[in-house]
């Protein structure tokens, strides 16, 4: 007997055992399991970046849900004013904030008619669905009144009376309005002492 | 198509049997034959005698394992073909590199009547394969019945190339003990 023999007397090995070792991943690649292995990893790196997107997907969503990390904690509300105050006096919740008092919140219609204007036809507004129709009868701007008072162990923003613009479009399903963007916090009208 | 039903063409003798086989298990016929062979045309060539072996064999067979009854008959076609190829001078790859690992397991010629010997090496090595560990039987069957290349094996299943190179050595030295304790060596 010889090695040969071994090897040719191989083929009696029963079917279960050669189909185990086929499933366990021998290639059936021609140029030598080059691309059988390239194609293996790309599968690995794709399930990776899926899974990762996914988790990351599913945190930023949770973040924005929750307003956290600069979104608003906001109660959409058939009045947009009502939304705009509802973001703000639910600033409470995020762990930076001390201390939040809303003063006021009203519809600025010049502003709302400029800011319109200004997105109307432009790629934003295309990009996020909005027709010039759309912009002019369900796109409000709120000009909003606020005191507030931070942790500034947590926070670079500044204490005191803020005067802001929220942006709004309208749910044209419910009716409720809710918060797409917002000037920056900027410069307080008057410090906190 | 289903395996089944290639069967059927084979027995119904229809000629499609043979371009269903060729694109159902084309490439698993080639990537054993290109294991053993070095020549791609020589591969070829054994896939094509591999569909030429189960035309003549289904009638009367009816194998319950399609792709397991062709890899077989790739890997008999393709083995007989180096063999014919090294006496020409022409051999090498995969094959001649497995054959040498295997040298110690059946150390010299012997003076058992062929035929019984193989009947009874055949019984003797499904004994072996089937009493292996999991792990080292996959490994074991991917380098001596795949022919995969050693390196191809590591990566496949995840193992450093010296772990598979020591596997496989462990292995053979268990096969040559087994063997001795059967009487075949």
């Amino acid at each position: 007997m010889n090695a040969y023999e071994i090897l040719s007397a191989l083929e009696t090995v029963d079917d279960r055992y050669i189909e185990d070792a086929k499933g366990c991943g021998p290639s059936e690649d021609v140029a030598g399991n080059k691309t059988h292995r390239r194609l293996k990893l790309r599968k690995r790196v794709l399930l990776l970046a899926a899974v990762l997107t996914a988790i990351l997907a599913l945190c930023g969503f949770g973040i924005f849900e929750r307003g956290l990390w600069g979104g608003w904690l906001q109660q959409p509300d058939n009045d947009p004013t009502q939304t705009v105050r509802s973001a703000i006096e639910n600033q409470i919740d995020k762990e930076y904030t001390l201390h939040i008092r809303f003063e006021s919140s009203e519809i600025d219609q010049a502003e709302t008619e400029r800011v319109a204007a200004m997105y109307a036809g432009s790629e934003l507004a295309q990009s996020r669905g909005w027709t010039d129709d759309y912009l002019a009868e369900h796109f409000v701007v709120v000009r909003a009144r606020y005191y507030v008072e931070y942790d500034h162990t947590k926070t670079w923003l500044d204490d005191g009376e803020i005067d802001q613009y929220f942006y709004l479009t309208q749910n044209l399903k419910t009716g409720a309005w809710v918060i797409v963007d917002n000037t920056t916090h900027g410069e307080p009208l008057s410090r906190s002492s | 198509m289903e395996d089944h039903q290639i069967i059927d063409l084979f027995w119904g003798r229809d000629q499609r049997a043979i371009t269903e086989t060729a694109s159902k298990y084309g490439t698993y016929c080639y990537s054993i034959a290109r294991n053993i062979l070095s020549s791609p045309g020589d591969a070829e060539e054994s896939v094509n005698d591999t569909y030429l072996g189960a035309w003549n064999s289904i009638p009367p067979h009816r194998p319950a394992v399609l792709r397991t009854f062709l890899g077989k008959i790739t890997r008999r076609v393709s083995l007989n073909r180096w063999r014919d190829s090294v006496r020409d001078k022409r051999g090498g790859g995969e094959t001649a590199l497995a054959l040498e690992e295997l040298k110690d397991c059946a150390p010299s010629g012997g003076t058992v009547e062929e035929a019984v010997l193989a009947e009874e090496l055949g019984r003797s090595l499904n004994r072996f394969v089937a009493g292996l560990p999991e792990t080292e039987r996959r490994v074991f069957l991917r380098r001596y019945w795949y022919l995969d290349s050693i390196e191809s094996i590591s990566l496949d299943l995840g193992f450093s190339v010296s772990k598979v190179k020591s596997m496989l050595h462990r292995t053979r030295g268990r096969l040559r003990d087994h063997l001795q304790r059967e009487g075949m060596i």
